[in-house]
């Protein structure tokens, strides 16, 4: 998934159809790396569906049309996070969500090995696991990837690095 | 380096892969507003309903109008009701609710089609009861508001629809705690809005609510998030008694290694772990990994020999019902990863600070997880749910306006059990309960169903065993269809049979699902 610029037209008559053509081109793409940060296809769903309506909400402030896709994929992220963080409550304020795609169920589907890399992906620290998606899944560059999550180049550099060495262990320990 | 990258590539891509298509664009969302901030993280609820035939009702109690369910009704979160076949979980409707007000609670009514919801607002003290139904296909019609009222600063905290329908109890509290742990049962009629209103202690918030058919008896619980847990790391055996060969090691008596909450709020001094006489403040969750685990666990079921195991326990400081208490553990980390092993605390394991009464058999799942230094962190066992207090309080409103505490109790093979939801029988006689000794395994079920007496003091009658978790969500109307939680599944317990009705991967919270 490279990252794209776009052109889109700015006046608030033609936001839904530019919306919908965003959607058309992007959805599929942001709710696969909503996937791969969640676990469950629900939950990317929601995640990207908010993102888009937080993007029409928020049309009229948007002043280049470039803006609009790291716009996007920040917002994805940002609904990713906000959902692990109401999965870390109580149980009972936590909602439920479908067995992840890395979990004994999908084994099937993805296979063991690919489970227990999706696996050990999702047992580093979210900043770290944002870094490899976004970097080695999404193929974002380093600036690419620090916009998005809202961070500098350089921690970008430092977070992957730290993070490829963490999965490296843990995939290693699995052996 | 690039091998990890390599892999890391394949997977993420195959993972990706599995999603071709995505579901139209719903701009209408924004129109309504629902971009307004949260302001609370909701829990599942599910109901399901089925058709009208006479049965009667497994319990040996009396017949009435319960069969199959239809469709299942979930709060997904706080933005939307789903409508699901009963059969297969398949999503056949989507409810989504009004601008500013957020899903709490659904229950179902006897007709198999109207469902009520409570909902919370945009404003302190607002919330409100809808009600919807749906069609033959599972699709729903548009939401209207119930007239129900309750007492001035006041929010529903719980609720129950009543097996005849006629009746829907609102557990209230007050909007900003006071301290004296008042609320309020307001009984109040579906059609006219007319109420009858009990005053009666609540602690921070009603649980659970149930009620016979006819909804003059009302069976509740209560919760207890403003209460004091201390976290201590006493060591147990975790193996069927039999197994234990070696002596309990001896509870340590230090301070508790951590103090947690239910509900992040103002922080307090850590307290002293002794009973306190008053109701105590809330401590927030630290950032402390709970009870690292010395060794790895099986894949699933006990241990094949005695294991030394840190085990969670709690104490609860004050004097009253200790309510429901999870051990929440607040440190970050993955999700689940779908598989867990249930390591339970035997009840016989004397506990090192105050009572381990309704909070000392929880079940586990375990993580490992990377620091942000990248070391591996020890294994943590991290509570998916935990025994409820045996104490329950059962109203009869056409006799009295106080209510009658009743403490469980009761016996599985000789061992004392604990308790996993309770729910009032339909004509108001039994309380039924899903149980388990602390012992249960997989491989070795120790849970069971039973109904209790309105003492409660023994088990009337198991109604069903073969699972090794079971927790009662809620009772059919009739009280033939007991819908449970067990293991990762919902599933229907009727006539001492077990059907799964679907996957869901953690606690489905109790009080919020019902049929």
């Amino acid at each position: 998934m490279q990252a794209e610029t776009v052109d889109i037209a700015l006046s608030s008559g033609d936001r839904d159809e530019a919306i919908s053509r965003l959607y058309e081109e992007h959805a599929l793409g942001l709710t696969r790396l909503a996937l791969i940060m969640l676990g469950d296809r629900e939950s990317a769903e929601d995640a990207v569906q908010d993102a888009f309506l937080g993007l029409h909400r928020r049309w009229r402030h948007l002043r280049d049309p470039a803006a609009a896709v790291p716009y996007l994929r920040s917002s994805v992220l940002n609904n990713a996070r906000s959902v692990l963080r109401r999965r870390r409550l109580p149980s009972w304020f936590a909602g439920a969500y479908d067995p992840p795609v890395w979990s004994a169920e999908s084994a099937a589907l993805l296979g063991a090995e690919r489970r227990e890399v999706l696996e050990g992906l999702h047992r580093l620290p979210q900043r770290q696991r944002e870094a490899l998606v976004l970097r080695y899944y999404a193929e974002l560059s380093e600036e690419e990837t620090a916009q998005a999550m809202g961070v500098s180049r350089g921690t970008v550099k430092s977070t992957t690095s730290r993070a490829l060495d963490a999965l490296g262990r843990i995939l290693g320990e699995n052996a | 380096m690039n091998d990890v990258i390599s892999r890391l590539k394949d997977a993420t891509t195959a993972a990706g892969d599995t999603i071709s298509t995505v579901p139209p664009l719903r701009l209408e969302k924004a129109r309504k507003g629902f971009l307004a901030p949260l302001a609370a993280a909701l829990a599942v609820g599910l109901a399901i309903v089925g058709s009208v035939v006479m049965t009667r009702g497994g319990l040996g109690q009396t017949a009435s109008t319960t069969v199959a369910p239809r469709f299942i009704v979930q709060v997904k979160d706080e933005y939307a009701l789903i409508v699901r076949g009963a059969g297969d979980g398949a999503e056949l409707d989507r409810i989504e609710g009004t601008a500013g007000w957020f899903y709490n609670q659904v229950q179902a009514a006897p007709d198999n089609r109207t469902f009520y919801a409570s909902q919370s607002g945009p404003v302190l003290c607002s919330s409100r009861i809808v009600r919807f139904s749906v069609d033959d296909q599972g699709r729903a019609g548009p939401l209207s508001e119930v007239p129900v009222r309750r007492p001035d600063r006041t929010r529903i905290s719980a609720f129950a629809v009543s097996g005849d329908g006629t009746k829907i109890v609102l557990g209230a509290v007050p909007c900003v705690t006071d301290g004296d742990g008042t609320g309020f049962l307001v009984v109040a009629d579906t059609g006219s809005g007319k109420d009858r209103r009990f005053r009666v202690a609540a602690r921070t918030g009603f649980a659970a609510i149930s009620t016979s058919d006819d909804g003059s008896k009302i069976a509740y619980t209560t919760m207890a998030v403003d209460h004091q847990v201390a976290v201590s790391e006493p060591t147990v055996i975790v193996a069927p008694p039999s197994d234990i060969s070696t002596p309990l090691p001896s509870p340590p008596t230090h301070e508790p290694a951590a103090v947690m909450s239910v509900a992040p709020v103002t922080p307090t001094p850590l307290p002293n772990p002794r009973p306190t006489d008053g109701p105590a403040a809330v401590w927030p969750s630290p950032s402390v990994p709970l009870t690292p685990v010395p060794s790895a666990p099986p894949p699933s079921g006990a241990p094949e020999r005695p294991m030394v195991v840190s085990v969670p326990t709690h104490t609860v400081s004050d004097r009253g019902p200790s309510g429901n208490v999870v051990v929440v553990v607040p440190s970050p980390g993955p999700m689940p990863s779908g598989n867990f092993d249930v390591y339970p605390a035997p009840t016989s394991v004397p506990p090192s600070l105050g009572t381990l009464k309704g909070v000392g058999s929880c079940r586990f799942f375990e993580v490992r997880e990377v620091l942000e230094n990248g070391e591996l962190a020890p294994n943590q066992l991290r509570a998916l749910d935990c025994a409820d207090s045996p104490e329950i309080y059962v109203l009869d409103t056409d006799e009295s306006a106080d209510p009658r505490r009743v403490v469980l109790s009761g016996e599985l093979d000789g061992t004392r059990v604990q308790f996993y939801g309770v729910r009032m029988s339909s004509d108001g006689t039994r309380l039924i309960a899903g149980v388990g000794t602390g012992m249960t395994t997989l491989g070795d079920p120790r849970a069971a169903v039973m109904a209790f007496d309105p003492d409660g003091r023994e088990p009337a009658e198991v109604l069903y065993r073969g699972r090794a978790w079971l927790r009662v969500l809620d009772l059919a109307p009739g009280g033939g269809r007991i819908l449970v939680q067990s293991e990762l599944e919902i599933g229907e317990v009727s006539e001492n049979a077990y059907r799964k009705v679907m996957d869901i991967p953690g606690r489905v919270m109790d009080g919020v699902v019902a049929w």
